[in-house]
């Protein structure tokens, strides 16, 4: 007994030393926790208003591009569908998203009794907070984005990766059949065509020798990327209705067969944080088209002005408009369909052309 | 090359934003009524109620298309920073080949699991 407690004491000892030591080693000569701490050093002491202020700059308009991009929606299907629309509230039905958000914001928030109330409140908070991350790197003129890292392309791609883990934890977490599936489906679904998109990123960089957004738009002026990369943006094209799981590939919330998906049990502000996080991210899909493909804020018919935002934005209501034309149009695919077109079609033929790219400078 | 500024603006962001919507659920959990009762915060049903546990044993095509996920996520990454590479070297044959020798193996791997028929999602799962 006590030849044993004896032993137990000296390996717990022994053990925790190394673990000391082990600790001791990390903070001493590790460099990403070094640089994690100076960035947190950075964020605590340094003034970051001009920054904070940055941050609503940017929100506010996103914010509201977002709201009327589902006004939109609304509006075009019911165009297509040969129907009114929302024309109720205001002129043409015009405060109608105004109205939704206040509804939702004084609605009951309901929790189900078998969810797990942390990751249940997590993960549409993770949503919304990711999809207003990337906004920080997107640069929407001559100016630049907020903060422009060399990197700025790997940046959008590991934040738009880590978006899987909302959908993630809140089919976990509400402990619902229907979200559960839904969510396995739109997981799979997600890191699927994630693997396309970033076979797309590595070949655009590979041939333009930049991984800044910005160097990107300007490499662009003597001819778009569409036309040498014609391919890789239709690959793009369809991978970014994937990844925001849209119609025609919205397999995670088919209605027949799975009620809503992922997002089946929530209500009022905590499902506004998730629709909000989707529709950003949709626009983020736009943009990131337009500045990859479709030359950024570089003009149209040759009609540059001082006004350059205009061209920009004009693009990225172009594919926010294809968006909804495409729900209104196509049918739902079927899930092997879904799963053949990216793995046995696009990957194939993204292996083909990065080892072309590799072998002929561009 | 490393900026610590640009790190600390993305991350501001986020927490920015982790914040924002944490206020506005509470927000909206001060501003509405709560009324919970017990049939409210049941789980959804189609009208009946449940027997087993929701977590039923899964398709193995979902497990099988994560792992092949996993091994390309990391081939991406790796991939990334070769922009650079080929940036900065100037003969650059080398980075090149090498380069091709592992898209080579990778995309052989790859064509020898497609004709192990283990990416066909219609016929079901067939045990090696």
């Amino acid at each position: 007994m006590l030849k044993n407690s004896s032993i137990t004491i000296f390996r717990y000892s022994i053990s925790f030393l190394i673990s000391l030591i082990f600790i001791i080693y990390i903070f001493f000569f590790s460099n990403i926790l070094y640089n994690l701490q100076k960035i947190l050093y950075t964020i605590l002491t340094q003034g970051y208003l001009e920054d904070v202020i940055e941050f609503f700059a940017t929100f506010l308009p996103i914010f509201i591009s977002v709201i009327y991009f589902t006004h939109s929606e609304r509006k075009v299907q019911a165009a297509i569908q040969r129907r009114r629309g929302p024309n109720v509230i205001s002129f043409w039905g015009l405060l109608q998203p105004f109205a939704d958000g206040v509804k939702l914001l004084f609605k009951e928030t309901i929790y189900p009794h078998q969810a797990g109330a942390f990751l249940f409140f997590a993960a549409p908070m993770l949503t919304f907070g990711l999809s207003l991350v990337n906004w920080s790197v997107v640069p929407m003129s001559f100016n630049g984005p907020a903060s422009d890292p060399e990197f700025s392309l790997l940046v959008v791609y590991a934040v738009s990766s880590f978006g899987v883990y909302g959908i993630f934890l809140a089919g976990w977490a509400s402990n619902s059949r229907y979200s559960f599936f839904g969510a396995i489906r739109a997981i799979i679904q997600l890191i699927s065509y994630e693997i396309a998109m970033g076979f797309v990123y590595v070949i655009l960089s590979i041939n333009l020798r930049t991984l800044r957004l910005s160097d990107i738009v300007s490499r662009q002026e003597e001819h778009w990327n569409i036309l040498p990369f014609f391919p890789l943006a239709f690959i793009y094209l369809v991978t970014m209705l994937a990844e925001t799981n849209r119609a025609p590939f919205d397999l995670p919330e088919s209605e027949g067969e799975l009620v809503a998906g992922y997002n089946l049990e929530y209500t009022s502000f905590v499902f506004s944080l998730f629709f909000l996080g989707e529709y950003s991210n949709m626009l983020l899909m736009s943009s990131l088209m337009s500045i990859l493909f479709l030359g950024g804020w570089l003009p149209l018919f040759g009609i540059s002005s001082n006004f350059s935002i205009f061209w920009l934005a004009f693009k990225i209501v172009f594919f926010a408009y294809l968006y909804i034309l495409i729900r209104s149009v196509y049918p739902r695919l079927r899930y092997d369909q879904l799963m053949y077109l990216c793995w046995n079609i696009f990957l194939p033929y993204l292996l083909i052309e990065l080892s072309l790219s590799l072998i002929i400078d561009h | 090359m490393y900026e610590v500024q640009e790190f600390s603006i993305i991350i501001l962001y986020l927490m920015i934003g982790l914040i924002l919507a944490f206020v506005l659920v509470k927000i909206s959990q001060l501003l509405a009524f709560q009324t919970p009762d017990i049939e409210k915060l049941s789980q959804y049903e189609c009208g009946f109620q449940h027997i087993s546990d929701i977590y039923s044993p899964l398709d193995l095509h979902f497990f099988r298309v994560c792992i092949l996920f996993l091994i390309f996520d990391v081939e991406l990454s790796l991939l990334f920073p070769f922009s650079f590479f080929l940036d900065v070297y100037e003969p650059d044959w080398y980075v090149r080949i090498s380069l091709l020798i592992f898209t080579f193996f990778l995309a052989l791997s790859f064509y020898y699991e497609t004709w192990e028929e283990m990416l066909d999602w219609t016929r079901p799962y067939k045990a090696m």
